[in-house]
């Protein structure tokens, strides 16, 4: 006999079950996009013992007859690629028809399907992937799938499931993505028949988003609009003072598809930077749309990490439209639309633009490609309530309309129009007094406001000297004793490889030979302690985003100019002296926290108020 | 212990050795000041172990004892004590008594055996140096050592001797000045690092004539003088335990531009033009023609110059920060400076006819 032989389909299948089906969640992931995929507009998930006795999905999709009802089970049967190109454009969620038949070959399965227009259903019943019974049967247009004893034939992999709380955590946690991934789908979660949330269809993106991140944090969340280069960025973020010492509050969905992409956390981090305290990360959810053959989802069987085409071009995008967002601060009653999924109706072109994009990459990349894939109403976005003045007004810079490709003008009128509604919200800001020397007490339209005096003389301070210092070639200070650098191997390739860029900050770097490096100058105004220090901090932004290494060299010369001008900042303050402060942070960029993240005023809404002396609204 | 002192003699002895005392000591005793009556004198001291300052005053003892008592309180006490005679005394437990007419205080002090023996006698070179021009040796250097605590090294003074000369070199890693001493005979040669804490004593009290006994061994280094008030003092300290620079190589051999310019007149324009200039942009403008210095500054908005007369051939242009400038200028004494400077990636200097030398670098605009 020969030693090397195809292995059985059971084999193959529970091979495959070990890479895509880890635990109770990723079944309930699985069967939840095939339920999308087949385009139910609700969907119903149970669960019992936290997935080992029971998951139970059950949609009103199109349904399955006999046939592909037993196809389904059979290795890579999929109704969703036909032939290999298929693979570039993928919308659909599953498509390598590995899902089915691999949960089924670790649990007993059973299958119920019908589909609109059939008299009867079929039901399948599948134990460790062996099919036991077929049979035709009556049951609602749509498919149920049920699993029981998960894993019962994998003792191995049952073994390593975790408590139930955590399992019931990370099933909790699948659906909520799956509910924010897609607003036009009523979804329902249920724990031993408790129900844990039922959203219903809707396409306001805020209610949904409450689940996840709680209805107190939503008001401060802001909403992000941008779009650049074919791709358009929608969704919310967090105002600089709610951050988390993780990166799990950040979810990214590209395409209706929940994913995990590093080159969108350097953006997002990027459009933090100066706003937070060091290694603390901003909530934020969004929504990436664009056309699928930039993005390859085919790296992992789970689907989770995705791969761009221009790396690069997404972390920049990423920043802008976060940095926008955070610019246009919006406040609490903003009520926010979301992209509508293009299931039939809503067909879309994007249009992919050559002019706003520096990559070359991309402009290589064919134009005009249509694609279906959901794009948010922008009409619908109404004004923000609660908006802080722009000196500058920082529109859209590309709008994808819903219904057509932009020309320029339209999006001229559009920008002229964001304009002139923004509303300047610190001019009615009524100043009430000073409390203890420290914080200014004052009242707007809807609330009271909070303003920490120190905080923002120090945003103020901060934006001036930014003025004055960023972007300028930077004057070197020679060093008389040059500091010897010993760096790792790493530091070393990486100091080499952005030299230039280094040196452009005012630092003058030499190569001293092996891995030792000499700084021969420093920034004129850098501060004159600890340099080796602060260069290595310097060095591991290079490892993280190079282009934000000159911001960064920069921070650190603002931040230690700051708080040596800013050492005496408490005394009472005359009125006139008040007002101007106010009016001198409206000014600012980013009156919401000081340099080092921390808030620099706190609202409190009438609402706000009310509910906390126990009132209604 | 029983002694009297007057009340003058007392502050003065204290405001001395205070150089002595920590903020936050871990070791409660050092807290305290060690007050000693033996003889005909009372010797105070204070020490943070790494520096300890004793001043002996000569008084009337009564009975002979030692004890130790808390710094800070004693030194305020008698701060507010009026001018007349103290009579201070402690029984067996170390509760100590200050009467001064009607006012009577007693505080309860820390047994002297607790009190840390912190340095030996030094065995090594011995030299002795007017007071005067030691003083000014550590204060047209010092200024130049660097604040930053990751550098040691270089955080105090150098201090060097051979059989002729004495000399301080300090240095920040941007510049370094240099002081001689030519008036100068010792036996040995040799250096040590002053810490900084030290170094700033010394600049508080060595003012006034007379001399001054330095001794120094590997670890440690002693100053022995009369300070201002006639009151024998002893300062011991640890020296830096770490590699100077070598300053020697950063001196510019030889120039390619010399300028004679009038000290205080350089001084006072540099510090006009310089006006204008904030925390962030530094950054002045050197452009000699013959006999005509003309000294800018730019920031965004602003602008300001202003013309000086001075000893120059050619012309050359070179650009520094004025800080860097100022701050020797405003410690010397001589009527002229020169300044020797070759290109923006050289190293320039400043030299005056008392042997003063400064090395800086020049900025790149």
């Amino acid at each position: 006999m020969s030693k090397i032989q195809i292995l059985k389909e059971e084999i193959s299948n529970r091979i495959a079950a070990g890479e895509v089906i880890e635990r109770p969640a990723s079944v309930v992931k699985e069967l939840v996009d095939n339920a999308i995929d087949a385009g139910a507009n609700r969907i119903f998930i149970n669960i019992e013992k936290a997935g080992t006795r029971l998951i139970q999905i059950s949609d009103n999709g199109s349904g399955m007859d006999r046939d592909d009802a037993l196809l389904c089970l059979e290795a890579h049967a999929t109704s969703k690629i036909r032939k290999v190109e298929d693979l570039d454009s993928i919308a659909t969620f599953g498509f390598r028809g590995e899902a089915i038949p691999s949960i089924a070959s670790v649990s007993r399965f059973e299958l119920k399907t019908r589909q609109q227009e059939a008299i009867e259903g079929t039901r399948v019943l599948c134990e460790g992937g062996t099919i036991k019974d077929v049979e035709a049967t009556g049951c609602p247009a749509g498919t149920t799938i049920s699993i029981r004893n998960l894993f019962y034939n994998v003792p191995a992999r049952k073994k390593f499931l975790r408590s139930d709380a955590t399992e019931e955590a990370h099933i909790h946690e699948t659906a909520l993505l799956l509910a924010l991934s897609r607003m036009d789908i009523h979804m329902e979660l249920r724990f031993n028949g408790r129900l844990i949330f039922s959203v219903p269809a809707a396409d306001d993106l805020r209610t949904r988003a409450a689940l996840l991140f709680g209805r107190d944090a939503m008001k401060e969340m802001m909403p992000v609009n941008y779009a650049e280069a074919g791709i358009m960025v929608t969704g919310l973020i967090s105002q600089p003072g709610m951050s988390r010492n993780t990166r799990k509050e950040q979810r990214v969905f590209i395409n209706g598809r929940p994913v995990a992409a590093p080159a969108i956390f350097v953006g997002i981090k990027e459009a933090y930077e100066g706003l937070l305290v060091k290694g603390r990360h901003a909530p934020c959810l969004l929504y990436y749309v664009m056309d699928p053959a930039r993005v390859d989802i085919n790296v992992h069987p789970a689907k989770r990490e995705v791969r761009f085409k221009e790396n690069h071009l997404i972390g920049k995008i990423t920043a802008e439209a976060v940095s926008k967002g955070l610019r246009g601060l919006a406040g609490s009653s903003i009520d926010m639309k979301m992209p509508k999924p293009a299931v039939k109706e809503t067909v879309t072109t994007v249009e992919v633009d050559d002019t706003e994009t520096s990559l070359p990459e991309v402009s290589e990349e064919k134009p005009a490609v249509p694609v279906s894939i959901p794009v948010p109403d922008l009409s619908r976005v109404t004004k923000p309530s609660f908006t802080l003045p722009r000196p500058v007004a920082a529109p859209v810079s590309s709008l994808v309309s819903s219904e057509t490709t932009q020309d320029e003008e339209q999006t001229e009128t559009i920008q002229e129009k964001k304009t002139e509604t923004s509303e300047n919200t610190f001019d009615n800001l009524q100043v009430i007094g000073q409390y203890n020397k420290r914080y200014i007490l004052a009242s707007n339209k809807n609330g009271i406001v909070l303003v920490s005096i120190r905080a923002a003389k120090e945003r103020i301070l901060f934006e001036k000297l930014q003025k004055q210092i960023r972007d300028k070639t930077h004057k070197s200070q020679f060093l008389l004793l040059p500091v010897t650098l010993e760096l790792s191997p790493a530091d070393t390739r990486l100091v080499a490889k952005h030299l230039k860029v280094i040196n452009d900050t005012g630092f003058e770097i030499e190569h001293f030979g092996g891995t030792t490096y000499v700084i021969a100058a420093v920034p004129a105004a850098f501060p004159s302690e600890n340099i080796t220090g602060i260069f290595m901090d310097l060095i591991d932004q290079l490892r993280d985003n190079p282009r934000l290494l000159k911001k960064m060299s920069e921070n650190f010369i603002i931040q230690s100019l700051c708080s040596s001008a800013l050492k005496k900042a408490y005394k009472t303050l005359a009125p006139e002296e008040i007002n101007h402060l106010i009016s001198e942070l409206g000014g600012t960029q980013m009156p919401y926290s000081c340099p080092k993240g921390k808030p620099v005023l706190i609202h409190l809404s009438d609402n706000e108020l009310l509910r906390r002396f126990g009132k209604k609204e | 212990m029983k002694f009297s002192i007057d009340q003058t003699k007392l502050d003065q002895a204290l405001k001395c050795v205070q150089f002595g005392l920590l903020t936050r000591p871990s070791l409660p005793v050092l807290n305290n000041v060690l007050i000693e009556a033996k003889d005909d004198h009372v010797t105070f001291t204070l020490t943070d172990l790494e520096i300890s300052i004793s001043c002996k005053t000569q008084v009337s003892v009564e009975s002979e004892g030692i004890t130790t008592v808390t710094a800070r309180k004693l030194i305020s006490i008698v701060r507010r004590l009026p001018d007349a005679p103290i009579t201070l005394s402690c029984n067996e437990e170390d509760f100590v008594n200050i009467r001064s007419g009607e006012i009577n205080f007693s505080i309860q002090g820390i047994s002297s055996s607790e009190f840390p023996q912190a340095f030996s006698q030094i065995d090594g070179s011995k030299f002795t140096t007017s007071k005067e021009s030691f003083h000014e040796l550590v204060i047209k250097s010092s200024f130049a050592t660097s604040s930053d605590p990751s550098r040691v090294a270089i955080s105090g003074p150098l201090l060097k001797f051979n059989k002729t000369e004495l000399s301080s070199i300090a240095t920040d890693g941007k510049r370094l000045a240099i002081v001689t001493d030519n008036n100068f005979s010792c036996d040995h040669e040799g250096q040590c690092i002053i810490p900084p804490k030290t170094n700033n004593a010394l600049l508080k009290l060595m003012a006034g004539n007379g001399d001054v006994e330095i001794q120094i061994d590997e670890k440690n280094m002693s100053f022995e003088f009369v300070n201002e008030f006639d009151q024998q003092t002893t300062i011991y300290s640890q020296l830096i335990q770490a590699k100077y620079p070598n300053y020697a190589a950063i001196i510019p051999d030889g120039s390619e531009h010399h300028a004679s310019i009038n000290r205080e007149d350089f001084l006072t324009a540099l510090k006009r033009i310089a006006l204008i200039l904030s925390e962030s942009e530094h950054g002045i403008k050197l452009s000699f023609e013959n006999s005509a210095l003309a000294i800018t500054a730019q920031t965004q908005d602003d602008e300001s110059k202003e013309d000086l007369e001075v000893e120059f051939d050619g012309t050359a242009e070179i650009a520094f920060n004025p800080i860097y400038l100022i701050d020797p200028l405003k410690r010397l004494s001589s009527e002229k400076v020169t300044l020797n400077f070759s290109h923006s990636h050289a190293a320039a200097s400043i030299s005056d006819a008392d042997n003063f030398l400064y090395v800086l670098m020049p900025m790149r605009m």
